[in-house]
């Protein structure tokens, strides 16, 4: 439905060149919820604005449905109120002196599409039904709440029943709870919709509960695509996997010392001791590669355990209780090594702990793709 | 004023207390702005209604009150012309602002036009220039006898002038480009305050680029839009210099020239009636006052600015670009090139003559030098310096310590403080100046005909601008960082000197620029109070002007424009660099 090609956007600034943008490819099927990741700065909105027609790039294609609408080849730019894609905007942007009803009939009211009043009346109502917003038609504008303004917003781009709906960070300005209530409440109204929907947030969390694929960005680049359980356990580089944004991970240095073959395991030896795990494809005996594991794959015991994979013993370093858990740092040898322990525990700092890390629930990247990421 | 503003202790705690410099700074203050805003009005409402002459300016009895003034005062068949007259031009004068204002302000904030940065900056040449040196430009165009534009006209073969300087049109015309840069710089400000991504939203919803501007971006402009235009009618029908160069000999008048005439020209002079148009001109720029107030409420409930204040999507022009830019240039040389060139031109000539082989052989550096062998003009400038001087200092040191005690006291006093310094904003410098010569006449003091009494007016009268600035900046400074200076010790002399001022000063320095060109371009109060003692540069223009003596006009305007413009310059030097190294 939505086909990015190469895509590069630059702005030029009273202190120099931005490459907010670079070289951004991807595509978007029909129905799917597309989210782009990433940290503040990293041209998350600036692509979206780009595929609204908000933003000129320099370079790239941008098809939405079979039509082009930006090609810096043939010299194509449709402006934005002919691209049929609607958006919702972080600030919401109602406009403040209309009612309800105007701000959400506006899209019908300027584009005539041979409705008449009562027609309109009947639309609006519907889709306010729709965003649980039934009854509001008459309010002004600058008497709605936050949570309001958003379903407002929702509504409105909505009802011009778009080819692809355009969001960007919609929930950001909510409070904790409410924002966990919408986040739900979107998904399933998009879903059921079927709407095709392009989605900016900096926040990890709503990134997994929401999408069907997840776009990673980085400085302007997308550094990994995949669905929500990909990006979590097989990260393609430390990046994505250390960033604030994609949960935390413990990382050893490691090299595959055999056994690589068709099932694509491999033996890996690590300074945590040897780990048998699924290695990147072309990988080789010999290769450098680099383990992550997430601190609650880090299996810890007062006795040893039996059992293959990584065994270690360490002493606790710190252990801070945090409720739902300890976060527990075990220093071993020169590495310390992050985890999770629950709450009965009863872990203190200088215990001696038996730490154990599974193969299988470990992920391996390449130590090259780690220094390209880094650049 | 309640003596409890300053002190909750008891009445002899205070008594004590009020021996300690610091209170007596505040006490001092507050007296000044109190009898300043409040005095004049006094008089303009009890005089209006006594029978008032020379002789007999201040009736203290409680009886004897009468509606003779006013009876008299729209007796006269002129004065509902003058009505109809000050309001036309008023309404003019708006319109032109904002034909030039507002369109520069979209063009600048809301479209891709070549330069359009550079406004900011070009829009102060215009407001270095006295409006009264914009009036005398246009009339040496614009006369129906010597106007240059008429005598190209005649040279074409015709027989009839085609302007008029001495018309309302003309009139409105030159006070329009002269309230100009307010105007741009206020709708630009709002223009910049509308969230960018509720014209976005507009465009994303299917509108196209007149739907979003006339739907979405008119509409949301429209409360300041609204102020904008009542706050320049206000101002039209409190304009002096203009309608006084332009429209007087014409027999044109506007309130400001009727209370003129009345209190200074007529003789003997018609007080009555001055302090009835008086009375009526601040009650109308009162309403309007209070009005404008109302309208940028709902303006404020408007600007919803968000997000990172990028700019917008701007305008593509296409091949209107250039059409664009020179709109813009062409504002700027109707404004001030144009009547600065004609001024300059006039003061090398021995006497006036339009442009010509003959015009050019004899012209000559000789007024400049005469000029400044006057012992009249040398006083005059001396004058003006020390009126500039003081007014601008004093006028931000009583603004500092108004917005400091507005500000970090938050008691019923402070709170009365903030109105009355804004009093006066609502009386005409005209009916300012009037007042002020009626009070110093009723009470026997030193300083009536001496460059004080103005000093005493203008502080008054620009003690609005002056809090204007320092008021945000006083706000900013937080309260610990004073209290951290006091609890070592400091006193509050010592606090405003060493930790109040260095914060604020760049604000200081614009605001004190700002007053110094106010005092020196506006005429209104030093017409009334002058005398051959006291008189300023503004007032020896208009002179010399009367005498016809245009050539010393040229030459007195032009060293005036230079002086205003280095003055500019450096001063906005100083406060970029001052704000740059103290983090502001
Ligand atoms: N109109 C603009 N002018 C100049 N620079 C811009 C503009 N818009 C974006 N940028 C810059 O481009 C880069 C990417 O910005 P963008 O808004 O796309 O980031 P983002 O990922 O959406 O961040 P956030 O999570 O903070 O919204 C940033 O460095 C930003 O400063
Ligand atoms: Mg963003």
């Amino acid at each position: 439905m939505i086909k990015v090609t190469n895509l590069s956007k630059r702005f030029v600034t009273d202190r120099g060149e931005v490459k907010a943008v670079v070289g951004v490819t991807f595509d978007v099927p029909k129905g799917a919820f597309f989210t782009l990741l990433g940290p503040s700065g990293c041209g998350k909105s600036t692509t979206l604005r780009c595929l609204a027609g908000l933003e000129k790039p320099e370079q790239g294609e941008i098809i939405i449905g079979d039509t082009v609408m930006y090609s810096s080849e043939k010299g194509i730019s449709v402006p934005p109120d002919r691209r049929d894609a609607g958006m919702v905007f972080q600030s919401y942007a109602i406009w403040p002196h209309m009612k309800v009803f105007d701000n959400v009939a506006f899209p019908l009211q300027v584009k005539s599409k041979g409705l008449n009043s009562a027609q309109i009346r009947e639309k609006v109502k519907k889709t306010l039904e729709l965003v649980r917003m039934e009854g509001y038609e008459d309010r002004p504008a600058t008497q709605l709440s936050g949570g309001q303004q958003q379903r407002v917003a929702m509504a409105r781009a909505l009802l011009q029943e778009p080819r692809v709906l355009l969001m960007d960070e919609p929930l950001s300005n909510l409070d904790a709870k409410l924002r966990e209530q919408m986040r739900v409440e979107v998904r399933d109204l998009v879903h059921r919709l079927g709407l095709t929907t392009v989605y900016v947030t900096h926040d990890q969390l709503e990134a997994f509960a929401m999408s069907t694929k997840i776009a990673v960005m980085f400085e302007g680049r997308i550094v990994q695509i995949g669905t929500p359980w990909e990006i979590y356990t097989q990260p393609a580089n430390k990046f994505v996997a250390v960033a604030d944004f994609v949960g935390l991970a413990n990382f050893f240095e490691g090299k595959v010392v055999g056994g690589v073959g068709a099932s694509g395991r491999g033996t890996i030896e690590t300074t945590m001791g040897t780990l048998e795990c699924t290695v990147p494809e072309g990988m080789s005996t010999g290769g450098k590669v680099l383990i992550s594991a997430r601190p609650e794959v880090v299996q810890v015991s007062r006795e040893k355990p039996s059992g293959g994979g990584a065994i270690m013993l360490g002493e606790v370093e710190r252990a801070i209780f945090l409720g739902e858990y300890f976060d527990v740092r075990i220093r071993i040898g020169a590495e310390t090594v992050r985890a999770r322990l629950g709450p009965y525990f009863e872990v203190k700092d200088g215990d001696k702990l038996y730490v154990q890390i599974a193969g299988s629930s470990c992920s391996v990247m390449r130590s090259e793709s780690v220094a390209s990421a880094k650049q | 004023m309640s003596i409890g503003t300053f002190s909750r202790t008891t009445f002899r705690g205070w008594l004590g207390g009020l021996v300690e410099p610091r209170k007596m700074v505040l006490i001092l203050v507050t007296l000044f702005v109190g009898a300043g805003a409040l005095i004049p009005i006094f008089f303009l409402v009890w005089d209006s209604f006594k029978n008032v002459y020379v002789g007999n300016l201040f009736d203290t009895s409680l009886t004897n009150f009468t509606l003779k003034n006013f009876r008299e005062a729209f007796a006269d068949p002129r004065a509902l012309g003058m009505l109809g007259d000050s309001f036309l031009f008023a309404f003019g004068s708006m319109v032109v602002a904002f034909f030039f204002g507002g369109t520069i302000a979209f063009l600048v904030e809301r479209t891709n036009t070549p330069l359009r940065n550079l406004m900011y900056s070009l829009m102060f040449i215009p407001l270095v220039m006295p409006g009264m040196l914009k009036a005398i430009g246009w009339i040496l165009f614009l006369s129906p006898t010597i106007g240059l534009f008429n005598k190209v006209w005649f040279a074409m073969g015709f027989v009839d002038p085609i302007f008029n300087a001495y018309s309302i049109p003309a009139m409105f015309w030159v006070e329009g480009l002269s309230e100009t840069p307010m105007t741009f710089l206020f709708l630009g400000a709002a223009l910049r305050a509308m969230d960018p991504s509720l014209e976005e939203a507009a465009y994303t919803a299917g509108a196209g680029k007149f739907t979003t501007l006339a739907r979405i971006t008119l509409r949301m402009m429209t409360p300041a839009l609204a102020g904008m235009a009542l706050l320049q009618f206000v101002r039209g029908i409190e304009a002096f210099e203009v309608p006084l160069l332009m429209g007087a000999s014409a027999g044109i008048h506007v309130f400001a020239t009727n209370i003129y005439f009345a209190a200074r020209e007529i003789n003997p002079p018609l007080y009555g009636q001055a302090f009835v148009f008086s009375l009526v001109l601040v009650s109308l720029a009162l309403m309007g006052l209070v009005l404008y107030q109302r309208m940028m409420g709902r303006a404020g409930q408007y600007a919803t600015v968000t997000g990172k204040g990028y700019r917008p999507r701007l305008l593509d022009l296409g091949k209107w670009k250039p059409a664009a830019t020179g709109f813009i240039f062409l504002f700027i040389i109707f404004a001030a090139v144009l009547p600065f060139l004609i001024l300059l031109y006039a003061s090398f000539l021995p006497y006036y003559q339009v442009p010509s082989a003959k015009a050019l052989s004899v012209m000559s550096w000789d007024n400049y030098r005469s000029l400044l062998g006057r012992s009249d003009v040398l006083l005059t400038i001396k004058n003006t310096a020390i009126l500039c001087g003081i007014v601008s200092v004093g006028g931000m040191i009583i603004a500092t310590i108004v917005s400091w005690i507005v500000v970090r006291m938050r008691t019923k006093g402070a709170k009365l403080l903030d109105g009355l310094v804004f009093i006066p904003y609502a009386v005409p410098g005209i009916a300012s100046g009037f007042a002020f010569m009626i009070v110093f006449l009723t009470f026997p003091n030193p300083i009536y005909g001496t460059i004080w009494i103005l000093v005493i007016a203008y502080l008054v009268q620009f003690m609005p601008i002056g809090t204007r600035f320092t008021h945000a900046g006083v706000a900013q400074i937080k309260a610990e960082l004073e209290e951290a200076a006091a609890s070592s010790g400091a006193s509050l002399v010592t606090i405003l000197r060493r930790i109040i001022i260095p914060l604020i000063l760049p604000s200081l320095i614009a605001g004190g620029l700002y007053i110094f060109l106010l005092s020196a371009k506006v005429m209104s109060s030093a017409a009334i109070l002058y005398t051959p003692d006291s008189t300023v540069l503004s007032v020896m223009i208009f002179q010399l002007w009367n005498e016809g003596s245009i050539p010393m006009v040229g030459s007195l305007a032009v060293l005036m424009i230079i002086a205003f413009t280095i003055l500019t310059i450096l001063s906005r030097r100083v406060g970029q660099r001052r704000a740059m190294t103290s983090g502001l």
